[in-house]
């Protein structure tokens, strides 16, 4: 029994130890193949540059110039919107878009599983007092009639399919959001209390007859009773009406993040209340809180605003500058960044369907002065392909499946609205919008970590209810959205310097969601109709 | 004498393999319970008190081995290696008769824990002179906690996904064996005994590899007990669980548990389904059958030389195979797969529907029940809807729709649903023994009557008398109002998992 033989046998030992122990690390855990999209921030950043914005927007001699009665900038959904209108009127018009297509938060991409949303991905039922988004959805046989009582017809294909909605709690898939499992005695009776309180405010008429909450808010009664609700913070209105219950308040505070990526202490309390009160969708085969939803998302929507009107879209464009000149027409800068070429466009009118933090920069002061102090989060979305993963016990996999005090939104199965019987792989969207921080931090955050960080975070948070999801997932696609959407937070709203923005002048004209202040597709569409109106009274005077 | 590994350090390692073993034969105790009991926190936690406790117990009884330690040490190395690599093959062969279950499981992990539990204390006394007291509860411990964390890594993340449970614990009963194996070779100078140890380790390990091999077997005849007549085949498709049984009197297919038909009787279900919805056939007939992949309505049709093409739509590929190569089941359907006139599509018939232009006069749709989502969509307005497009003026549907006595709300969903969308509908229902009360819609865009004289072809069941009976509803099985099925409510699964819940 030498002491050779025992070193010996404790190498092979320990070279044993050390193989299993790689072996299981390198073996199971595979390699799950994660690609980050870019979401065109490279170029956007240049925008934080005002020394380079000004030199990219100098005329060269190898400088392009064009003319166009009417110019749009921006080809998210009010840019769009505003784009049918015109064509619909024979206005000349051309739209310059940055990205390689047009949707803005409503793109969506594909691959060999499914098509799947990269940002919006549902319209609610309408209300009856938008009757140009119902013609909208006519046209694209979404609405395929009217019943007897003039309720539109919604196309089966596209109403979100049962089962719909369903909630990871105390390890157990319940059915619907609202948290019902393990609840004691008071959380129920929070609930209750808020869905009476909240049923009262969608009830509401104003002093001026209008309603109290609706959609757009443009709509919205000026009644100061529901007006102050603005100046407070959604959580403070919580406190002062004595809803405590930590189920509800992890509900409301999911919501606000689902729809306005805040969260309950940066939510104004009339935002917040809106979210609950303003929807009252009209159907005659739909119930008004349902919802219309395609594997690819708002990109179906993006499809049909564009697909009469792509001969008038350019994308790739960057626009560096809008300016006036003393002919009272505009030139507007922009870079063809496909090709690298620098061209000038004069117009008489211009649509500024661009955020406002883009036009802080882009356009000249003589033109925008405004301080909105808006604030916008950013977003995580991850598209995950995967084999059906594991599910365990309570309600099968839903549209919208979401992990009770979870960061993140949960997802939504991409590929709910297939008529398949049985898919042997599928498409996730996982969406995680920041709210912790101030969004310059969060963006900071996420624009420092790694794609593999990254991903780590939407295995991790997924992993609580789905244990065998590394064994399952075939890949992940990525996408950060650094300015996600525009956050309500108190006093924004209904902020007077907007209303100057809204009212034209001199052929320049805004159309864009973070305008009303809340990032829907309802919004977005109103905003694009208003200032498109604009433009067609200033045209034909 | 030039041995490569020294006795203690064999000895060591051995710790270090029955440390691994124990604790893997542990966790598929703990998973194979909560498999089949669920509750996976309860049954975890009882089963890891259980085995640590029965290790105490192991360790207090090795007092009581005063001589032959090492002879003793093998032997028990032998039989931790044996009953552990049945232990998951026994708990699922043995979980049918369910009244015991928990008892046998926690008495298995029990003696498991015992031996396991035996076997430090023993090892520590034989080695106690090879090395110093301080050393050696150092290294066997050392040892000990090593195999422990490599188990509990191990298991989750290769084991269970890569081998599953029941190839697993072969494997390390296997592996605990060819240890003692190596031990008797080792120590074979010691005697006699250990060579005759040594044979029973060689005879143990060839049953342990024979039960690995095996273990497919095992898991088919476990799924055999879950049935009350003999398996005679088993297959998993994409989509489904395909199980044929046999006995002396009837051949039954079950997919996914649920039983689909038996030869007994199914020529009640596929009369009453096929023949009065194919009387007054125009000529050069065209017929649909959506599902149905087991070719036995396709067999019925073909009884009617008017049909001149039948299209089979069956999203299951594995099924109509099935059906077409195994000589008993092609001899209940007599080869209709094979006629000329028929044609087989094997896709989703949702999807074939939204592509179809064609026009049929009869089409038969044998869907299984709708059990679940997925299913659900199929009898859905929208579907019937689109199901109008492959419809003329005067052609006919047919629907199984589940028992009108057991699910009578899901039956007249299914009514209410193609009514929904102006289809004249005529429920009717007939007694199938293996299923019960069965119930059928037929319907068409003109108003409808039933065939009350008589079939114009063959038949093993339908009489006219039967016929003047059928499309009558008594009390128990009268019209109840429901909600019309959609995609947006599935009304239909939410009923039928109410009505059947009582039978699950």
């Amino acid at each position: 029994m030498g002491q050779l033989n025992r070193k010996r046998f404790l190498q092979i030992g320990a070279g044993a130890f050390v193989s299993a122990a790689a072996a299981i690390w390198l073996w199971p855990t595979k390699h799950i193949p994660v690609f980050l999209h870019d979401s065109f921030s490279a170029i956007a950043h240049l925008l934080r540059d005002p020394k380079k914005l000004s030199e990219i927007s100098e005329v060269t001699k190898d400088t392009q110039l064009h003319e166009i009665d009417v110019l749009i900038i921006g080809g998210g959904i009010s840019g769009l919107t505003a784009a049918r209108k015109l064509h619909q009127n024979n206005i000349p018009f051309q739209l310059l878009e940055l990205g390689n297509k047009v949707g803005g938060n409503a793109v969506g991409g594909s691959n060999d599983i499914s098509e799947y949303p990269w940002g919006a991905h549902y319209l609610p039922i309408p209300n009856l007092l938008q009757p140009e988004l119902l013609k909208f959805l006519e046209e694209h046989k979404i609405i395929v009639g009217y019943d007897d009582l003039g309720k539109p017809i919604y196309n089966d294909y596209y109403l979100c399919s049962d089962p719909e909605e369903r909630l990871y709690i105390h390890h157990y898939w319940q059915e619907g959001l609202i948290p019902d499992l393990g609840m004691k005695e008071n959380d129920h009776s929070d609930i209750q209390r808020f869905l009476s309180l909240v049923q009262h405010y969608k009830m509401a008429i104003g002093s001026d007859r209008k309603q109290a909450f609706c959609i757009p808010i443009a709509y919205c009664s000026k009644d100061e009773e529901y007006r102050k609700l603005e100046a407070i913070t959604f959580e403070n209105w919580l406190t002062e009406q004595r809803l405590e219950s930590t189920y509800l308040l992890w509900y409301l505070n999911y919501c606000c993040k689902d729809d306005y990526g805040t969260s309950l202490k940066n939510t104004s309390a009339w935002a917040g209340i809106h979210y609950f009160a303003a929807r009252k969708g009209v159907a005659s085969n739909a119930g008004e809180d349902d919802v219309l939803t395609w594997p690819e998302g708002n990109q179906f929507l993006v499809h049909a605003l564009q697909n009469r009107i792509n001969q008038n879209i350019q994308t790739n464009a960057f626009v560096s500058k809008v300016s006036q000149m003393p002919d009272k027409r505009f030139s507007v800068y922009y870079t063809q960044t496909d090709n690298n070429t620098s061209h000038v466009v004069l117009c008489k009118q211009v649509l500024m369907a661009t955020p406002q933090f883009v036009n802080q920069k882009i356009l000249s002061t003589d033109l925008y002065s405004s301080k909105l102090n808006l604030l916008y989060s950013p977003w995580l979305v991850a598209n995950i392909s995967t084999m059906p993963l594991s599910e365990s016990n309570g309600v099968a996999l839903s549209w919208d499946n979401v992990i009770f005090n979870s960061e993140s939104l949960g997802y939504v199965n991409a590929c709910h609205q297939q008529l398949k019987s049985s898919l042997p792989k599928l498409v996730l969207t996982y969406y995680l919008p920041f709210t912790q921080n101030e969004p310059k931090e969060d963006r900071k955050f996420l624009f420092n970590k790694t794609v593999e960080e990254l991903k780590e975070i939407v295995l991790s948070d997924l992993e609580k209810a789905h244990k065998d999801i590394r064994l399952k997932v075939i890949q992940i696609d990525l996408k950060i959205w650094g300015h996600a959407m525009v956050g309500p937070r108190p006093n924004t709203l209904f902020n007077p310097n907007k209303q100057k923005l809204l009212e034209a002048k001199n052929g320049l004209h805004f159309a864009h969601s973070d305008l009303s202040g809340i990032s829907i597709f309802e919004e977005a569409f109103y905003q694009g109709n208003r200032a498109a109106d604009e433009i067609i009274k200033t045209w034909k005077a | 004498m030039a041995k490569k590994v020294s006795t203690p350090n064999l000895l060591l390692f051995s710790v270090f393999v029955v440390a691994t073993c124990g604790l893997i034969y542990e966790l598929i105790a703990g998973t194979l319970a909560s498999y089949l009991l669920g509750d996976s926190v309860t049954q975890f936690s009882i089963i890891i008190g259980v085995y640590l406790f029965s290790m105490g117990i192991g360790s207090w009884l090795s007092k009581f081995f005063t001589t032959n330690l090492l002879s003793w040490f093998v032997q028990i190395e032998i039989l931790v290696g044996l009953i552990g690599g049945f232990s998951s093959s026994l708990l699922f062969v043995l979980f049918e008769f369910a009244a015991s279950f928990q008892l046998l499981l926690y008495g298995l992990v029990m003696l498991t824990g015992i031996l396991v539990g035996l076997e430090i204390p023993l090892i520590m006394r034989i080695l106690k002179d090879e090395f110093d007291f301080t050393d050696l509860v150092s290294k066997v411990f050392t040892f000990d906690y090593i195999g422990a964390l490599l188990a509990s890594l191990v298991f989750p993340l290769v084991l269970v996904p890569y081998l599953g449970l029941v190839k697993t614990s072969f494997l390390f009963g296997i592996l605990n064996v060819s240890v003692a194996i190596a031990l008797c070779i080792q120590l074979d100078y010691l005697g006699k005994w250990f060579s005759v140890l040594k044979k029973i380790g060689i005879a143990t390990l060839i049953i342990l590899l024979a039960g690995f091999v095996l273990s497919e077997n095992i898991m088919r005849f476990s799924e055999s007990l879950s049935y009350s007549e003999p398996v005679i085949f088993s297959k998993s498709s994409a989509y489904q669980r395909i199980v044929l049984t046999k006995n002396k009197k009837e051949l039954r297919l079950y997919l996914n548990g649920n039983l689909q038909f038996s030869s007994a009787d199914e020529y009640r279900y596929h009369e009453a389904l096929v023949h009065p919805v194919m009387q007054g056939l125009p000529k050069q007939a065209k017929i649909l059958v959506l599902g149905g992949g087991d070719g036995l309505a396709v067999r019925e049709i073909l009884k009617y030389p008017e049909v001149s093409e039948i299209q089979l739509v069956d999203l299951d590929e594995a099924v109509t195979q099935l059906f077409k190569t195994n000589s008993l089941l092609t001899s209940l359907n007599q080869k209709s797969l094979f006629d000329p006139k028929v044609n087989v599509n094997n896709v989703d018939a949702f999807q074939w529907l939204k592509t179809n232009t064609k026009k049929y006069d009869v089409i038969i749709i044998d869907f299984p029940d709708p059990s679940n989502f997925s299913v659900g969509k199929l009898y859905t307005q929208t579907f019937y809807r689109l199901l109008l497009h492959s419809m003329h003026e005067s052609s006919k549907v047919v629907v199984q729709s589940t028992s009108p006595l057991v699910a009578p709300k899901s039956f007249w969903c299914v009514n209410q649903t193609m009514n929904s969308v102006g289809l004249n509908t005529l429920p009717y229902h007939t007694f199938v023994p293996s299923f019960g009360e069965w119930g059928f819609i037929m319907a068409a865009l003109n108003p409808i009557q039933f065939p009350h004289e008589s079939i114009s072809v063959q038949t093993k069941y339908l009489t006219a008398g039967t016929l003047r009976t059928m499309d009558h509803f008594p009390k128990d099985m009268a019209f109840v109002q429901t909600d019309v099925n959609k995609l947006n409510n599935q009304m239909l699964v939410h009923y039928f998992e109410k009505e059947w819940a009582i039978y699950q």
